[in-house]
């Protein structure tokens, strides 16, 4: 996924993107659809809903270009990011699993082609195609992944190091590993949303960030940020983040309600 | 225990994956472990998926400050290690047997040539991963609105199978509050704290096991995250 996963096991670093079985064929839409039908392409406009929560299930959706939000409601109204999608990522398998309802709400965050699915076309292919079966199950463990490490992220680090471990993914994305990477289009809101914590405790801590000189903003107008990879990632590493003055550090966080 | 994989998409009438995954035969091997015994340690070579056809299992994470965190409990039915598959080559997590356990090694070529020459395992093994993502998916979601207190309620009841197809039970493995405190990262204190309120409140009975009752549920219900079942 990232090189973001700072300090837990060194190993998990290297092996988070796929190794072994490879996703080096990217998933074909009109193979798919030549072979098992059930496809429908479809373009949607920045912040337009791909599928809201709660809508029926009965379709995958796979990402030819753009960007999508995945975000959950609970009943009291609070909204959870859980992930950002790219370009050759999946969405919607819960029902593949017998959800008969979204999960989550899928939103564009930039004009975006998406290929719908069928679900019952999805199971025949992975019943029929062993080289779509061991593809899909590839994407899925490496996405397993990604949530397991997020997961940990919020077992081990305080607010602080998950701002910087999802500023440190947002900016891979692109996936060229330069050593300043941009994120465009992000507000605190959403990062808040994403992290698990308020949009004051993201301000307070991008601010901090950027005396620190981890992350920088290119203009007032844009707020793209810029994010110095490298350092941020080595603070996280070496457990600077939240030092022993802050109350949110990992070493105290355990103890606290989340916030 | 096994009756949630038939009854997965694969149909009774399947290759039989739960024949295949449940026996010994060419690279697959079957062991048998006591409660606390090491089944994997993180950093051992990672070369087989585990099956886990008996028991109770706990995955566990230890960090570089030597911090622990449990990214799972698992159930008879499920599998650890799959990682190998994606070419971890060392494993990331410890599994540790939390009851008697009974499970089945299959080696990483052997499971790769299974999903391609039976299709029916290939669309179980899917099911299961997808069902675990899910799983942790909806930890993850937890951790994002839900203050400890909550975790903690779904936590138990999440172990004593409620939501789950069959009749809740009390938790049969004993489980520390210190594995509690280390599956919704918080300290055991707090645990200790929350688990006497819900005793006093009549929602839980503890001495050695722990005794969950279906009120508990109230605790959760307040903020559910989704339209669908929270505890499925």
């Amino acid at each position: 996924m990232s090189p973001s996963t700072g300090r837990i096991a060194t190993d998990r670093i290297a092996t988070a993107r796929p190794a072994g079985l490879q996703l080096d064929q990217a998933f074909n839409v009109d193979s798919f659809a030549a072979r098992h039908g059930g496809v429908t392409r479809s373009a949607f406009k920045a912040g337009v809903r791909v599928y809201s929560q709660g809508a029926p299930a009965d379709a995958i959706f796979y990402i030819q270009h753009g960007q999508i939000q995945l975000s959950v409601l609970s009943d009291q109204g609070k909204e959870a990011i859980i992930g950002i999608l790219d370009a050759g990522d999946f969405c919607g398998e819960a029902c593949l699993i017998g959800e008969r309802q979204q999960v989550s709400t899928a939103t564009c965050l930039e004009n975006s082609s998406v290929a719908r699915l069928e679900r019952t076309a999805v199971m025949q292919a992975i019943h029929a195609d062993s080289h779509f079966a061991g593809f899909y199950l590839v994407y899925n463990l490496n996405r397993g992944v990604m949530l397991r490490d997020s997961l940990i992220s919020h077992l081990f680090y305080s607010s602080e190091g998950r701002l910087a471990r999802t500023l440190l993914l947002l900016a891979d994305s692109g996936g060229d590993g330069g050593a300043d990477n941009v994120i465009g289009k992000i507000d605190q809101e959403a990062l808040a949303q994403m992290v698990g914590t308020t949009r004051s405790r993201v301000n307070h801590f991008m601010t901090k960030f950027r005396k620190l000189g981890y992350i920088d903003y290119n203009g007032h107008s844009n707020r793209n940020i810029n994010v110095r990879s490298a350092l941020l990632n080595a603070a996280l590493r070496d457990n600077l983040l939240g030092g022993t003055g802050d109350p949110a550090s990992a070493s105290h966080r355990r103890g606290q309600e989340q916030a | 225990m096994t009756n949630r994989a038939v009854k997965s998409r694969d149909g009774p009438a399947a290759f039989d994956s739960l024949v295949f995954l449940a026996s010994a035969g060419h690279g697959r091997v079957i062991s048998k472990y006591a409660p606390k015994e090491i089944i994997f340690a993180q950093g051992d070579v990672a070369d087989s998926v585990i099956y886990i056809s008996k028991g109770k299992v706990k995955l566990t994470v230890v960090s570089t400050e030597g911090k622990e965190a449990v990214v799972a409990i698992l159930d008879a039915d499920e599998f650890a290690g799959e990682g190998c598959l994606i070419g971890q080559v060392k494993r990331l997590a410890t599994a540790t047997a939390l009851t008697v356990c009974e499970v089945t090694r299959v080696k990483k070529d052997e499971i790769l040539s299974i999903m391609h020459g039976q299709p029916k395992f290939a669309l179980m093994f899917v099911s299961h991963i997808l069902a675990r993502s899910a799983r942790i998916e909806e930890n993850l979601i937890d951790q994002l609105f839900n203050s400890t207190e909550k975790r903690l309620a779904r936590v138990l009841l999440l172990l004593a199978n409620f939501g789950k197809e069959g009749r809740p039970q009390p938790i049969l493995a004993k489980i520390s509050q210190e594995t509690l405190a280390e599956m919704i990262g918080t300290t055991r204190s707090r645990v200790s704290l929350f688990m006497n309120k819900f005793r006093k409140a009549g929602l839980i009975d503890y001495n050695g096991r722990i005794e969950v009752h279906s009120s508990l549920l109230s605790v959760v219900l307040s903020d559910q995250p989704r339209s669908v079942d929270p505890t499925a």
